[in-house]
C-alpha cells in the first residue's frame, strides 16, 4: 500500500507544481507591465525548425497517455505496445487520407510476401530484412502511382516507420498461424483504432499550441501516467469477457 | 448494463490490472520468474526436486543441428518440439509418427521432413520467445494421455492447470482441445476450460469462448462430473512447485500420462485469469483468505490439503 500512497503523493505534487507554474505565469502577465513575455512560449528563442520539432515532440506524450488510458481502462487489444502510437506519429506526416490507404497497402503486400518467404524457408533476421525491403519498395510505388494520378502526396513517404512496419507484418503472420485469424483481426483493428485516435490527438493544433506555450503540462501527463500505473479496477472489455461469471454470482 | 457492471464487481473476479499489481508484482520476483520463463531450467529444478516431467530427448541449440532434429527421437513414438522460452503455447509442434517420408502432426496435418528443420530453426532464432531473444528447441517425449479424457477432447493433449498462491492451490481447471482450437488446449483459441472442484477433483461446468457449455463441442460427451485421476498427487505436485521456485503466484500445468501418472509440463509466473470463467467464480475471496493465513510452516502436502479444505468450505456455503 505504500506504493499506492507514494504514487498519489507524487501525482498530487506534480499537478500542484504545474498549476503553480501556470498561475505564476498568468499572474505575471496580468500584474507586471512587461509581463506579457511570461506567457510566451519558452521555446521561442530556438530556431523555427527546432520549434516545429519541439511542437511535435511535445504532443507525443499526449498520444502515449491516450494509449495507456485505452490499455488500462478500456483494454483494447493491440499488436505490440507502442506500435499504434508510432503509426499515429507517421500519420502526422502523411495525413489520414493518404496514410490509412498506404498503411493497408503496405501491410497487405508485406503479408503476401511474408507468406511467400515462408515457402523459401529463410532465417529470421534475413527474412525481416527482406520484408523491410518490400515495405520500402511498396511505399515508393505508392508515392509514384499517387503522383502520376495527380494526388498531392506531400511528405507521405518521409517518416513512415519502416522497421516497425516490417516487424508488425512478421508479428501479424505469426499471430495468424499461432493464435488464429479471429484474434489477429481484433488485435489489428484495435491497433488501427489506437493509431487513428493518437493521430487525432497529436495533430490537434489547439493541443499542440497549448503544449508549446505551457510545456509544464507535461508534469500533469506524468502524474496521469503514475496514477494509471496504480489502477487495479476492471478494464471495460472485461465486463464483456467475464459476463457469464457475473451472472452466476 | 448497470446490472452487469455491479454483478461483476460483486463476483470477486480479478481483472488483468489487479492481477498484475496485486498478484504478480506482489508475489513473484523478477529473479525467480527466470526459473520458469526458461523451460530447461524448470525441468532441471523439477528433476532435482524429484517431480516427474515428460522425458527430454534432447536440446537443439545450434542451427546446424536443426537438420538432424529427427534423429533425437523414434519415428514410431513421435515427439514434441517446443521453444524453451516460448509462451502461451506458441511454437509447439507435435509429431505423432512418420508416414513414409512425411511426418504426421498432432492435428492430423502432414509435414515434409524439411519443415521440421525449418520449424526448429525458427524456434532457435527466437521467433516464439519473449522479445525475440535467441532460444533453444526442446525435443520432448510425446505424452500418451490418460484415457479418461479421450472422450472429451479432440486430438491434442488435454492438461490440468492449477493456480497456487503461496503454495496453496486456490483454483483449478481442465483444459481440453477442440476442433476449433486446432488440437491445442488453449482457451484463447476456442479450447474448452472445465472447472475442477479442488476438494474432489471432479469437473463441474465448463466454458468455451466465454460461454457456458455442458458437453464437448466435438465429441458431444458431458463435461460435468469427470473425475480427474491422481487428484491428490496433482495438488501436492502443484504445491511443491512453490518450494521449487519461490513464486508465490504460480500457474502449474500438469499432464496425465497413461503409465507414469501426473507429469509437470510447465510453470507459469503470469498465469491468466480465464480460469475464473471456467470456474464460473472470481478468485478474489480465495486470494483474500490465503493472503491472510500464516502458511510458511506448512509443507507441500499440508498446503495441498489446506487448498482442498478452503474449497470445501466455500462449496457448502
Amino acid at each position: 500500500m505504500t506504493g499506492q500512497f507514494q504514487s498519489r503523493t507524487l501525482a498530487a505534487m506534480l499537478v500542484c507544481a504545474c498549476v503553480a507554474i501556470i498561475s505564476l505565469r498568468l499572474g505575471l502577465a496580468y500584474f507586471s507591465p512587461a509581463g506579457d513575455a511570461s506567457l510566451a512560449s519558452p521555446f521561442l528563442l530556438f530556431s523555427e525548425d527546432l520549434q516545429t520539432t519541439i511542437k511535435s515532440l511535445l504532443t507525443i506524450p499526449l498520444g502515449i497517455v491516450a494509449l495507456v488510458f485505452i490499455r488500462q481502462f478500456i483494454g483494447m487489444p493491440t499488436i505490440g505496445t507502442f506500435m499504434p502510437v508510432l503509426i499515429g506519429v507517421s500519420f502526422r506526416e502523411t495525413g489520414l487520407a493518404y496514410g490509412l490507404p498506404m498503411f493497408f497497402v503496405i501491410v497487405a503486400v508485406g503479408i503476401a510476401f511474408r507468406f511467400y518467404f515462408e515457402r523459401l524457408k529463410l532465417l529470421l533476421v534475413p527474412r525481416l530484412a527482406a520484408i523491410l525491403v518490400v515495405v520500402v519498395i511498396t511505399m515508393l510505388v505508392c508515392a509514384y502511382v499517387g503522383t502520376l494520378l495527380g494526388l498531392d502526396i506531400g511528405n507521405s513517404v518521409s517518416l513512415f516507420p519502416i522497421v516497425i512496419m516490417a516487424m508488425t507484418i512478421e508479428r501479424i503472420v505469426i499471430a495468424w498461424e499461432e493464435t488464429g485469424p479471429k484474434d489477429t483481426i481484433t488485435h489489428g483493428a484495435g491497433s488501427l483504432f489506437v493509431a487513428v485516435l493518437s493521430y487525432l490527438i497529436m495533430s490537434s493544433p489547439i493541443l499542440s499550441n497549448f503544449m508549446f506555450v505551457f510545456p509544464e503540462t507535461l508534469l500533469v501527463l506524468l502524474a496521469l501516467a503514475v496514477m494509471m500505473g496504480r489502477y487495479i479496477g476492471f478494464r471495460l472489455t472485461e465486463y464483456y469477457r467475464f459476463r457469464e461469471v457475473g451472472k452466476t454470482a | 448494463m448497470i446490472q452487469a457492471i455491479s454483478a461483476l464487481h460483486k463476483s470477486g473476479v480479478i481483472g488483468i490490472n489487479r492481477r498484475n499489481l496485486t498478484l504478480i508484482s506482489e508475489y513473484n520476483s523478477r529473479r525467480d520468474m527466470r526459473l520458469v520463463d526458461d523451460k530447461t531450467i524448470t525441468k532441471k529444478l523439477a528433476k532435482d526436486a524429484g517431480i516427474p516431467t515428460p522425458g527430454l530427448y534432447g536440446l537443439v541449440e545450434r542451427t546446424r543441428d536443426c537438420s538432424k532434429v529427427d534423429r533425437y527421437f523414434d519415428s514410431e513414438a513421435g515427439a514434441v518440439i517446443k521453444p524453451a522460452k516460448g509462451s502461451q503455447g506458441q511454437g509447439i509442434l507435435i509429431i505423432t509418427d512418420k508416414h513414409e517420408t512425411q511426418w504426421r502432426r498432432g492435428n492430423g496435418d502432414v509435414v515434409e521432413a524439411n519443415e521440421l528443420n525449418y520449424h526448429t530453426i525458427n524456434v532457435i532464432s527466437g521467433m516464439f520467445s519473449l522479445g525475440g531473444q535467441p532460444d533453444v528447441a526442446m525435443v520432448e517425449e510425446r505424452i500418451q494421455f490418460n484415457d479418461v479424457f479421450s472422450e472429451i477432447s479432440f486430438k491434442g493433449v488435454p492438461d490440468i492447470r492449477v493456480i497456487t498462491l503461496k503454495g496453496v492451490p486456490i483454483a483449478s481447471m481442465l483444459r481440453l482441445p477442440t476442433k476449433a482450437s486446432d488440437g491445442k488446449a488453449n482457451l484463447h483459441r476456442g479450447g474448452v476450460g472445465a472447472g475442477i472442484k479442488l476438494y474432489s477433483g471432479k469437473t463441474f461446468g465448463a466454458m468455451q469462448n466465454g460461454v457456458r457449455v455442458t458437453e464437448h463441442p466435438d465429441t458431444k460427451k458431458p463435461l460435468n462430473d469427470v473425475q480427474v485421476p491422481h487428484w491428490e498427487s496433482i495438488l501436492e505436485m502443484s504445491a511443491r512447485a512453490f518450494d521449487m521456485t519461490g513464486l508465490g503466484y504460480l500457474g502449474v500445468d500438469i499432464v496425465l500420462d497413461k503409465e507414469r501418472g501426473p507429469l509437470l509440463l510447465e510453470l507459469n509466473a503470469r498465469p491468466g485469469i480465464a480460469i475464473q470463467i471456467a470456474n464460473g467464480k472470481g478468485l478474489q475471496s480465495r486470494v483474500d483468505r490465503v493472503t491472510g493465513m500464516q502458511t510458511s510452516h506448512l509443507n507441500a502436502e499440508q498446503r495441498a490439503s489446506l487448498g482442498q479444505m478452503l474449497s470445501q468450505d466455500e462449496d457448502e456455503d
